[in-house]
């Protein structure tokens, strides 16, 4: 985006027309950091906890002496792996590499493998296809069928709603899975409603028809698919009768789906983060993979898999799901921590056990599941600084709360998940208050702590605006990008494909699109086929001890636990709620606007009630983000539990009862 | 060359940005939105389609708030037919957001004067489009160099003759998406007024009460000076003045700036409302000349009299823009009726005072019956009371002076003008698209 400064103050946030998938607009996000900047909830300066619990403002010297005080005594004690370094995604940039690199620096740490976000489809995606790469946004419009499975891009991809749009003037065919009925699903032909975490079997079921009725492409099956006669043999149980009985959509709707999906073409599939956050979930994603490589919607334009396309992922740590995976030996730095069981495997670390904490850039204590289990793990430790911009439940934890600064602050290259193109946050504006950008906390913390300076320079970058970018530059070096490219515009990163995969070339060890993964069996010990089994805690089949899905979406108006306290978001999402269908509100005798109490055995949570009459009975919806100052987080209610690849974390495998609040 | 907004139904996703936008180019001279976003069916009815409308002000080539505003605070942008707000010239009167169906027009409780959409006038003389249009992320709002004729139906736009600039591109499917599990419309239906009936009305007794006394004050007024005049008798000139001037005062306290009161007069060409305050000051202002200098001259009581009349006339001019008004906004409070009833038991006329009084209870009746109709609760105890103050109990008590029988009418329309108060509403885009879903469904439950 364009921001406009004057007098060294943030005015207004325009698009940027060079980046090709977002030239209309930012989204209601990207404008409210207008608000966000200069928000009275920013932290200005740092806070240590006082003994009555409440925060006092400290200088910075006093901030370092405590800290350098508490990390030699927890070394001393302990060993540097006393030390837990907990990053979350809270803002992106090459910068925040400058954090695992002072720690090493510093003698190791502990630290978390994993991701709340998306691994799971990224881990299936690159078994099935070899990397995760996807035609470029745009293409969309070429698509003559989109399906859109358990994704809600109205809300979480708002831009990609312009090229589906473009598709539909055109006169594509728009199919939406869901089990909710969402703004998205009201511009589709068909809302397919599953059980929510059947979606799976649904993707057999209709992988079943497809090649039942013959309408598989067999020249590029026979070209580029591995494991094909396999994966039709064991799609063969999958009939319409047992689909329709475990995903409960009628099985004259699988059929109309199948049909569409066999004839009509090109096809692309945009699948959503939502839908790979059970136990069961990178087997479905596998298996939805395989109809587009039956049907030979991969490589061409208008045709392909839409997940998450890693070709900005260019710098490193984040740039491939493998890295995301605890190494196979143990070094200085200790990945021992699942973030999806981030409480009870902090509690369970031994020799040495965890004494401190270094939160930046996350807010585990309402986004991370079980939040009994996070705030138990905090509370137990020696001592805990959390870097943030206001005062989130887990810098609430904190003995020594730093302040960050906004994306305006300090000059950085970003990339994308969906689009192709690395952009420069251009500094703008100066830090209010006595703000620093954390690779200055490093800095200053590494010199109280005694390091040679030479080795700070060598990891951090300086404290100039001008020795950030030079900074900058020799990470972009490598890839003959220069900043000045950068500040004229979005830039290409190199290898973006306008259409992924169109050379034929997968790189998986068959080198073709693997439906037979041996690696998903040793890897992650499921099977080498996708398969369908229910998720670990699931109302689909009737046995599970509560009778509602809990599902916790995110929506448009924040990103998990970001911008939903600001007063410009606040007037379009009054606070946390829970959704509703009449049917099961009826059996419960509940009206609407009604408080009622969500439980089940990990916790409870007290919210208004929403009737949503497009929810089908058995799922109820409570968005996550909102955090215990706001009312309660979701997470009172997950269980820490890792889906079934890539250490993702298994949200809504979560089951609950709901009655009226006495 | 007059432009207008399009709105693309398809496109829009509510994402609110717009909102933002609005707020992000205009926020140091807004206090509140001027642009909206309204939902047709948020709760997602399996029968009806969700869409959006994001509205501000739609710049109508005949604007109904720039007619009706008695201090001329509007004004129209020649070039871009922008209708623009000076908020110096606003008297904070409200009465453009009665006769604005679109709700263009907003009151700021904090700078007590009207704010609204500007159509961004100087980034449209820059060459630049409104920031609402410049930041849509999904090219749902834009404008068009020239204005076009087309209006479709549309739930949300109340069509009137205003001529606003703005069109909607509809729906590609009036349909909602085909569901595989559509939640039964049984299961729905118990849900469906709690969801539906949101209260948010423009106008409420709380909120009006000071008009409730001037008007009914006005009415007394009007009827005791005729009365007088009459008989030959004279009011207390003193009294008669001293209520005549606290009413314009109280009515006066509740303008959002009340030293800008005078300004209610520059615009008795078009607004209803500067004409009423005119008329009002011509009757006082005539009845106080002949009280105070010539107390003999029959014919200037005559002329005041007659002018009493045409401003309780004009007084129900003004409620010409609620909604519901029914055919030409008769109702059984009408103060010119008030005033002719009241005269028929202050002077003893008594086919005056049948054919008013009977006039009045029918279409105190028929209001009750319609009102009841749109979903609004009867309150029997208060019509009761209401009919036996203003139409039995003045009967009974007449035998024990005229003056006892006014009071009991003057209290029974007293009651009749609360409740009118109370029932009054103004159309809004929100309410509109309501009445459009109930009439839908209705429609749908008869097919079925």
């Amino acid at each position: 985006m364009k921001v406009r400064v004057e007098e060294g103050r943030l005015v207004s946030i325009d698009p940027h027309p060079g980046n090709r998938a977002t030239p209309e607009g930012p989204c209601l996000k990207g404008l409210s950091y207008l608000e966000r900047v200069y928000s009275p909830e920013r932290i200005l300066h740092p806070l240590r906890r006082k003994p009555d619990g409440g925060f006092e403002r400290i200088q910075w010297d006093d901030a370092f002496d405590l800290m350098a005080e508490r990390l030699t005594k927890a070394k001393a004690k302990g060993g540097p792996q006393s030390v837990l370094y907990y990053a979350g995604s809270g803002t992106k940039g090459l910068l925040n590499g400058c954090g695992l690199a002072f720690w090493r620096l510093f003698g190791g740490c502990t630290t978390t493998y994993g991701d709340l976000c998306w691994p799971t489809g990224l881990e299936a995606t690159r078994l099935t296809l070899g990397d995760n790469r996807a035609n470029a946004p745009w293409d969309l419009a070429h698509a003559r069928l989109i399906v859109m499975w358990g994704k809600n891009a109205a809300e979480t991809n708002l831009h990609q709603m312009r090229f589906v749009e473009q598709a539909l003037e055109r006169g594509a065919t728009f199919i939406v899975i869901d089990p909710r009925r969402t703004q998205t699903s009201e511009r589709a032909h068909l809302l397919v409603q599953p059980k929510p975490g059947t979606d799976g079997a649904l993707a057999l079921g209709l992988a079943h028809l497809i090649i039942q009725e013959g309408l598989v492409d067999r020249d590029f099956i026979e070209a580029h698919v591995h494991g094909y006669e396999a994966f039709a043999r064991s799609v063969e149980p999958w009939t319409p009768d047992r689909t329709e009985a475990v995903t409960d959509v009628p099985a004259v709707y699988i059929r109309r789906l199948a049909e569409d999906l066999g004839r009509v073409k090109p096809a692309t599939i945009c699948v959503g983060f939502g839908m790979q956050r059970y136990t069961n979930s990178g087997q479905t994603i596998r298996a939805i993979l395989a109809l587009l490589a039956i049907t030979g919607n991969i490589g061409k334009p208008g045709a392909g898999w839409i997940y998450a396309n890693l070709a900005t992922q260019i710098f490193g740590s984040v740039k491939d799901p493998l890295d995301c995976y605890p190494p196979e030996e143990q070094g200085a730095v200790r990945v021992s921590v699942s973030v999806a069981r981030l409480g009870r495997d902090m509690l369970a670390q031994r020799n040495p056990e965890l004494s401190f904490a270094w939160v930046e850039r996350g807010n585990p204590v309402s986004q991370n599941p079980e939040t009994s289990k996070v705030l138990e793990a905090f509370r137990r430790l020696d001592f805990r600084v959390v870097v943030d911009e206001r005062l989130t439940d887990t810098a609430r934890e904190a003995d020594l709360v730093l302040p960050s600064k906004s994306l305006f602050e300090q000059s950085d290259v970003i990339g994308a998940y969906w689009h192709g193109y690395l952009q420069l946050r251009q500094k703008v504006i100066q830090p209010p208050g006595e703000v620093k950008p954390e690779s200055e906390i490093y800095r200053g913390l590494g010199l109280r702590l005694g390091m040679p300076q030479t080795e700070l320079d060598a990891i951090l970058p300086g404290v100039e605006d001008d020795a950030v970018e030079a900074w900058l530059q020799s990470r972009l070096d490598p890839f003959g990008i220069t900043l000045d490219q950068l500040r004229e515009g979005p830039v290409t990163a190199p290898g973006m494909e306008e259409i992924a995969f169109a050379d034929g070339v997968f790189p998986t060890p068959s080198g073709k699109i693997e439906l037979v993964s041996e690696e998903a069996v040793t890897r992650w010990n499921v099977d080498a086929l996708p398969s369908y089994r229910e998720p670990g805690e699931s109302t689909a089949s009737g046995r599970a001890k509560y009778p509602l899905q809990l599902l916790s979406p995110n929506t448009k108006n924040g990103i998990h636990s970001q911008f939903l306290t600001l007063q410009v978001i606040r007037q379009f999402e009054a606070g946390p709620m829970l959704f509703m269908g009449p049917e099961d509100a009826a059996t419960r005798g509940l009206r609407a606007g009604d408080d009622v109490r969500v439980f089940n055995d990990r916790g409870e949570l007290r919210l208004p009630l929403k009737i949503d009459f497009g929810l089908r009975a058995g799922v109820v919806i409570a968005v996550n983000g909102w955090e215990l100052q706001n009312g309660g987080t979701v997470n009172l209610l997950s269980e820490g539990r890792e889906t079934d690849m890539g250490h993702g974390a298994a949200f809504h495998d979560n089951v609950v009862n709901v009655e009226k609040s006495r | 060359m007059a432009r207008g907004f399009v709105v693309d139904l398809n496109r829009c996703t509510g994402c609110q940005a717009c909102v933002v936008a609005c707020w992000m180019e205009n926020r140091e001279r807004q206090s509140l939105n001027w642009r909206k976003v309204h939902a047709y069916n948020a709760f997602r009815h399996p029968r009806l389609p969700v869409f959006h409308l994001s509205l501000a002000c739609h710049h109508c080539e005949r604007p109904a708030c720039l007619a009706q505003c008695p201090a001329k605070a509007y004004a129209k942008d020649p070039a871009t037919g922008a209708v623009i707000i000076d908020p110096d010239r606003c008297m904070g009167c409200r009465y453009c957001t009665w006769a604005c169906p679109h709700d263009a027009p907003k009151f700021s409780d904090s700078r007590r004067t009207i704010e609204k959409c500007t159509f961004c006038l100087e980034r449209l003389k820059d060459g630049l489009e409104p920031a609402c249009v410049a930041r849509c992320p999904v090219e749902a709002l834009s404008i068009e160099a020239e204005r076009s004729d087309v209006t479709i139906p549309m739930p949300g736009f109340p069509e009137t003759d205003l001529k606003p600039g703005i069109r909607f591109v509809p729906l590609r499917r009036q349909e909602p998406p085909e569901l595989t599990a559509p939640v039964p419309v049984s299961a729905v239906t118990r849900f469906l007024y709690q969801v539906l009936d949101v209260p948010d009305r423009k106008i409420t007794l709380r909120g009006e009460w000071t008009l409730v006394i001037f008007t009914t004050v006005l009415s007394i007024l009007v009827a005791w000076f005729a009365a007088a005049g009459m008989s030959g008798s004279s009011v207390n000139p003193w009294v008669f003045l001293a209520s005549g001037v606290g009413a314009m005062a109280l009515s006066a306290w509740h303008l959002g700036q009340p030293l800008r009161a005078w300004r209610a007069l520059l615009n008795l060409r078009s607004s209803r409302l500067s004409r009423e305050i005119a008329l009002v000051m011509a009757f006082l202002g005539l009845a106080a000349i002949q009280l105070f200098c010539l107390p003999t001259s029959r014919m200037l009581a005559l002329a005041a009299t007659v002018m009493g009349f045409a401003c309780l006339f004009s007084v129900d001019r003004i409620y010409w823009v609620a909604f519901r008004t029914g055919p030409w906004n008769l109702h059984s409070a009408h103060v010119f009726l008030n005033g002719l009833y009241l005269l028929g038991w202050l002077s003893s006329l008594w086919w005056l005072a049948g054919i008013a009084g009977v006039f009045k209870l029918l279409l105190y009746l028929h209001r009750k019956r319609s009102f009841m109709g749109y979903g609004l609760k009867p309150r029997w105890a208060l019509s009761a009371i209401r009919l036996l103050l203003g139409f039995v109990a003045p009967a009974l008590l007449e035998p024990l002076g005229p003056s006892l029988a006014a009071c009991s009418v003057v209290a029974g329309d007293l009651l009749d003008r609360c409740e009118f108060y109370a029932e009054l509403d103004i159309i809004t885009p929100p309410q509109h698209m309501r009445l459009g879903m109930k009439e839908r469904l209705n429609r749908d439950a008869e097919v079925t």
